[in-house]
């Protein structure tokens, strides 16, 4: 009987880990301790779970068009914070402030929050985060 | 003793639950009285299916085991059934067309619409992505599933031409958007057992049209870039040139594998006119890369798009492609091709 309970117990911890592979760490791929600002147009929004990605195409310093991926929270946390399928369409304009990728050749990003010229916005600046943390 | 009763109480608890559950279902369904839903008919000795008995303008042919091409509801629909559910290349255009579409759909499979893909914006492609999604399947109350949450795939070009950004009138409803696009130039979708691949071919009849690749039944999906009926409709507004056409054409050959002598094979199905193998992209091919080059060499002498019109350098095909009348002339086309060379 005891035996079965830790075969059972251990099975437990084997799909856990399981699941932990797949819903994968935001600290181990994005550097949590700096937050950049990038301003574009979206061109893909995923809204999915685990992880939601917008495609942004941004313009650089000299004029080329590179496309960062900005992955943010799961469809049901977006949801509960008033971002639905139909929040982001093709061609609006974001300002969005993240934490970059830790490869710095990659161009992503980890969303903390966005902003739209119509004043539709999302998330919480380190200031916001701060002070609701205290 | 007191655990048996205990069990016949709960199984009863259970019973009427169950019940609940279904009259409110039932009531759910039966809320709104819904006209009755149109029944295609099938012709056994030709292998077709009719819309309607009356009007056989929309039938889908057979392609293979479990692909059928639907014609006469605007664009070709290239349809695949299987286990997985229905997956549709193009829609046809919206309107009435739409619901004879629907019901060849029904008889085809009594599975849902589960894929939805898109070769082109253009609304003879596009038009009944907002009446398939969410479609009510073949098999009845039983095989309903694929909603209004079905994907719809496309090249990102044409989600860019069907919306608009948020605040701005959209030209096509948000429901007939694509909701799974891609900007590389493959887009891969497993489905009915089959690798399927989305193929972006740039600035061809717009700057966002796919081919879709059958892998196991190799067949081919064309979209508008190889037309049985008319000469290449080049969208100029949109990004489309004659290169670009000639250049998906190229793609196409690349892919098809004739069986014998260039005949049978890989079959293609184009986005209006007949179902074709690789002779007839190769023909189409030619004529085309022809007109083209003569057009270039007038450009190069320095004619004018009138001289070039009036100077006959399609009549050897005009028999076959051309038109004097209709949405799409054979002048329209010159000019088309004329302006994307000038480029």
């Amino acid at each position: 009987m005891k035996s079965n309970r830790a075969l059972l117990a251990l099975l437990g911890l084997l799909a856990m880990t399981v699941v932990t592979y797949g819903h994968h760490s935001f600290a181990a791929t994005y550097d949590e301790a700096k937050t950049i600002e990038i301003k574009g147009k979206v061109v893909v929004f995923s809204f999915r779970n685990p992880h939601s990605l917008i495609t942004v195409e941004v313009t650089d310093a000299k004029g080329k068009k590179v496309r960062w991926g900005v992955e943010g929270p799961g469809s049901t946390q977006l949801a509960n914070s008033g971002v639905q399928n139909d929040t982001l369409r093709y061609g609006d304009e974001l300002v969005i402030t993240g934490n970059p990728g830790r490869n710095p050749a990659e161009p992503k990003l980890r969303l903390r929050t966005m902003k739209r010229p119509d004043g539709f916005t999302y998330g919480l600046t380190d200031e916001q985060r701060k002070a609701t943390d205290e | 003793m007191r655990t048996t009763k205990h069990r016949f109480v709960w199984g009863v608890v259970a019973i009427f639950l169950s019940c609940g559950i279904a009259v409110t279902v039932q009531g759910q369904r039966g809320g709104t009285p819904q006209p009755p839903l149109r029944t295609a008919i099938f012709d056994t000795q030709q292998n077709i299916y009719y819309a309607d008995a009356n009007d056989r303008t929309v039938r889908a042919l057979p392609v293979r085991d479990n692909i059928w091409m639907i014609v006469g509801g605007g664009g070709n629909i290239t349809v695949q059934t299987g286990d997985d559910g229905v997956l549709v290349v193009d829609t046809g255009t919206a309107g009435a067309s739409s619901e004879k579409v629907q019901a060849i759909l029904r008889a085809i499979s009594n599975k849902p619409i589960r894929y939805i893909l898109n070769t082109s914006f253009r609304p003879d492609h596009t038009g009944g992505n907002d009446p398939l999604r969410g479609a009510p399947a073949g098999g009845g109350a039983a095989a309903r599933g694929g909603g209004r949450g079905t994907p719809i795939a496309a090249h990102e070009y044409v989600l860019a031409r069907m919306s608009a950004p948020t605040g701005r009138t959209a030209p096509t409803p948000m429901n007939a958007w694509p909701s799974e696009t891609y900007f590389s130039a493959f887009h891969d979708i497993y489905f009915n057992g089959e690798g399927i691949q989305m193929i972006h071919i740039s600035d061809a009849i717009t700057d966002g049209d796919s081919i879709v690749y059958f892998r196991r039944s190799d067949v081919i999906a064309a979209g508008d870039i190889y037309l049985t009926t008319t000469y290449p409709v080049i969208d100029l507004k949109t990004g489309g040139t004659i290169n670009g056409v000639i250049d998906g054409l190229n793609k196409l050959l690349d892919i098809c594998i004739p069986k014998e002598k260039q005949e049978g094979g890989t079959t293609v199905i184009p986005g209006h006119g007949r179902i074709s193998d690789e002779a007839d992209v190769l023909e189409y091919r030619d004529m085309l890369t022809i007109i083209r080059d003569r057009i270039q060499d007038a450009i190069m002498k320095g004619r004018t798009l009138q001289q070039v019109q009036a100077a006959g350098l399609t009549k050897d095909y005009d028999g076959r492609y051309g038109a004097t009348t209709g949405p799409w002339t054979t002048a329209m086309f010159i000019e088309a091709a004329y302006q994307s060379l000038k480029k």
